[in-house]
């Protein structure tokens, strides 16, 4: 007979191991909704490089070739391990922005509500309600979910940013060019068809910039050809001057029929070179974009291009009408808007960002008010065009105030005033205005600025001196979605940029799986108790930490309860008839997840482990699953608060492996992994 | 006024599970509190609560579900096999409490102790 019960164990073992299908992980405990942005959300790279969380996924995936190449999944988390990807970063204890390392990448499937959220200067960010951004008030600077966040609320986004990318040019593609000497030019298919030789330049310069400006902002760029137009002889010639020293080509000069002079340059080499070198390619007007390399080289090259770039399509209003009186960058394509703020953010220029619809197409537009930006910009970028210049000087002689960015944290600092003992006129530099910021619980950052020179106190200065400004929310929108959502994972400070310059905070690989699978508290999709109401299934959920990889089909269950009273769904404004509805879909997953007891091959069982291990219904599961020998796991959560006794439930249940782990704050995830590995292994 | 009621082992050892479930929730949809002696099988356990939840309406909420029993450590194999052979003919060691969530707000149990918190009469009547 112990033959017989032997046999039977092994071969229950060896079907749940050897079977080629994946393991059937059960997750019982209340889950939860994942923390991610919408997959066209753009961020920006270190390199220079502006790309959406989905091409960022997908290229990992593609460079990982050992992961799974699977077209449809749930779930994925990779480790970039040896690849080495950096993000511009935002340290929430300094303030400054640093390159940082991208640990993970992520994608799952979601369905349920997306937050919009915009701010007063236009930015934008799109994501799960779980996603953490930064934000500041009187209780400080902090992290908080979409879900939380409410309009006015002042949200992080950066003033200073330092990309960095290489000035030395790529080589070019041998096999595509005839070489003589230090000219080229481009080998074509056809015998007949013969491309003219030009020079090419070793490094990237103020006047190589100046002409991928040019190129950029006013010319038809196509494959063989470039031409230059613009009614102002001085970039005229500026151009034609650029194109010969640079590439010892001879221009074509004509005027058009609506008056306009044009310069033209045929080419085929010359674009061929551009996109070789610089992977700077023809596009539409509504795709232009500077290629990665120009977004992070010195300050002077930098200069070189905003100023074409501003000479071209910068607008300098001719009559100052009020205070908010701005300075405007337009084009048609959104990324070269978003890539003009980012390299202004290398001079402190913050604008805004606004859309206009002419002739039915969209317009995008960045716009900076405020002499002290304007200043900022004649003294680093300035313009050759006479009356621009003119224009720029008004602005910045008539002084105007008008500031969209404020701190929101005016009782902060009066409790810092109390402390250090001092009068508001000492405190603030000013008597006339103190009691008006109190009572709009505002500051700006020139007084804030001025204040710091005058101050010892850690929290004025690293906010004075910061690399980021706030930003207040105007808007916030919800809406359904069923699709993929992404995140990344940065390495010990967990922020990282979005392409306007919002700055997103990132969940730890840790807090998204715990988060995801072990649920922190009740869903926060929704506060509502078993917003989970049925048994969700994900397929092949693959998890790789260090050289171990384990793939699983993971049973996402409501939990098991013993009692749903209809009326606690109605203190969630529900009416009567809707609560009494979601009662009985809540009885139907309990039932469902018992009966899911049955197929499982292995459990997770999450237990709080500040609460009194004996009363929490999960293990009522327990004994089920120990009479059928299926493997448990026991998580016992929330380690990180002080009211937390592991040990109480790992007396309890003496018999099961208990893991303590922190899904707030991804303590002992390694741990988790590894016991998880064991458990089902 | 809450109404205990107390059901011994032999009440219930020569019942089938579904008779025995049956048995317990009409008892406890009657606003009883009952003290079962013994505990159930862990199947039996799900069953219940797998019942509770079909039979779950504007009146009935539920219920709450509590055992007490002492567990030693250290068992003897000798304790082991006997108390395996008890097992095979039922759960007969500890006490089960079981009341409807109406009335039992919550049931603490610790190894040795257990607590039962009883919602306020007044809401109970709404």
């Amino acid at each position: 007979m112990i033959k017989r019960i032997k046999e039977a164990i092994s071969s229950f073992f060896a079907n749940i191991f050897n079977t080629k299908k994946h393991i059937k992980l059960g997750l019982y405990g209340p889950p939860n909704g994942g923390k991610c942005l919408t997959p066209d959300t753009e961020i920006i790279l270190y390199d220079g490089q502006i790309i959406s969380v989905k091409n960022l996924f997908n290229q990992i995936r593609e460079q990982k070739s050992q992961f799974p190449n699977f077209e449809d999944f749930e779930e994925a988390y990779i480790q970039l391990d040896d690849i080495n990807i950096l993000v511009p970063s935002l340290d929430q204890q300094t303030l400054k922005i640093v390159p940082k390392k991208v640990e993970f990448v992520y994608a799952q499937k979601y369905k349920g509500l997306i937050y919009k959220i915009t701010t007063k200067s236009g930015r934008v960010i799109e994501g799960t309600s779980d996603h953490p951004i930064i934000t500041i008030s009187n209780e400080g600077i902090k992290r908080t979910k979409l879900f939380d966040l409410n309009v006015k609320d002042c949200i992080s986004i950066t003033s200073n940013l330092t990309l960095n990318s290489n000035l030395l040019l790529n080589e070019i593609k041998l096999e595509n060019y005839n070489i003589n000497g230090s000219s080229i030019q481009s080998i074509t298919k056809y015998h007949s068809y013969k491309t003219k030789a030009i020079e090419i330049p070793k490094i990237l310069d103020e006047d190589l910039a100046s002409f991928i400006g040019y190129v950029i902002t006013e010319s038809n760029h196509v494959k063989n050809r470039i031409k230059f137009t613009n009614s102002d002889q001085g970039l005229l010639e500026h151009f034609e001057y650029l194109t010969n020293k640079l590439f010892n080509i001879k221009t074509i000069k004509r005027l058009r029929e609506n008056k306009n002079w044009e310069i033209e340059i045929n080419s085929k080499t010359l674009t061929d070179y551009l996109s070789d070198v610089l992977n700077f390619n023809p596009a539409l007007s509504g795709e232009k974009e500077i290629p990665k390399q120009l977004m992070g080289l010195p300050n002077n090259i930098t200069s070189a291009l905003l100023k074409v770039l501003f000479d071209a399509e910068g607008y300098v209003p001719k009559k100052i009408k009020n205070n908010s009186t701005e300075m405007e960058y337009s084009s048609k394509s959104k990324k070269l808007v978003n890539q003009v703020q980012i390299l202004l953010n290398r001079f402190g220029i913050v604008g805004r960002f606004k859309t206009k619809v002419i002739n039915g197409q969209n317009y995008y537009s960045l716009l900076f008010a405020g002499s002290d930006n304007h200043r900022l910009f004649r003294d680093n970028i300035g313009f050759t065009i006479d009356y621009k210049k003119e224009r720029l000087n008004e602005l910045c002689k008539s002084g105007l105030k008008r500031n969209k960015f404020y701190l929101p944290i005016m009782y902060l600092l009066e409790q810092i005033r109390f402390k250090e003992n001092k009068l508001q006129r000492e405190f603030y530099l000013d008597s006339k205005h103190p009691s008006r910021m109190i009572k709009d619980n505002r500051i700006t950052y020139h007084r804030l600025k001025s204040m710091a020179t005058n101050s010892d106190n850690a929290t004025i200065n690293i906010l004075a001196n910061s690399d980021c400004k706030w930003d207040e929310i105007k808007n916030i929108e919800t809406k359904e979605y069923d699709g993929y959502v992404y995140d990344i994972t940065v390495k010990d400070t967990h922020t990282f940029l979005l392409a306007d310059g919002l700055i997103s905070g990132n969940s730890t690989l840790a807090n998204k799986i715990t988060k995801d699978w072990l649920g922190e508290e009740m869903s926060s999709v929704s506060r509502i108790p078993h917003e989970t109401r049925e048994i969700h299934q994900k397929e092949k959920v693959t998890i790789k930490a260090g050289s171990k990889k384990l793939t699983f089909n993971l049973i996402d269950t409501p939990g098991i309860a013993t009692k749903i009273d209809y009326e606690d769904f109605m203190k969630f404004k529900m009416n009567a008839k809707d609560a009494k509805e979601r009662a009985k879909e809540a009885t139907k997953g309990v039932i469902e997840a018992i009966r899911w007891l049955d197929n499982m091959d292995a459990v997770v069982i999450v237990l709080d482990s500040t609460k009194n291990p004996y009363s929490q219904v999960n293990i009522t599961i327990l004994g089920n699953l120990a009479a059928r020998n299926i493997p448990v796991l026991i998580a016992a959560n929330k380690i990180d608060l002080r009211k937390s006794d592991v040990n109480k439930i790992q007396s309890a249940f003496p018999q099961y492996k208990v893991l303590g782990i922190s899904a707030e704050r991804g303590d002992n995830i390694e741990d988790f992994y590894k016991s998880l590995f064991k458990v089902v292994k | 006024m809450l109404t205990l009621q107390y059901i011994p082992h032999t009440e219930l050892q020569n019942m089938e599970s579904e008779d025995k479930i049956r048995k317990l929730l009409n008892l406890v949809k009657s606003d009883r509190i009952l003290l079962v002696e013994g505990r159930l099988k862990p199947s039996e356990e799900t069953a219940l609560i797998e019942r509770t939840m079909e039979m779950i309406d504007k009146k009935f909420k539920g219920i709450e579900i509590g055992t007490i029993y002492a567990e030693k450590k250290n068992i003897q194999p000798y304790e082991l096999l006997k108390k395996q052979f008890l097992q095979f003919l039922g759960y007969r060691e500890g006490i089960t409490i079981i009341g409807p969530a109406s009335i039992v707000k919550e049931i603490k149990r610790d190894p040795n102790k257990i607590e039962l918190l009883t919602r306020d009469s007044k809401r109970r009547k709404k």
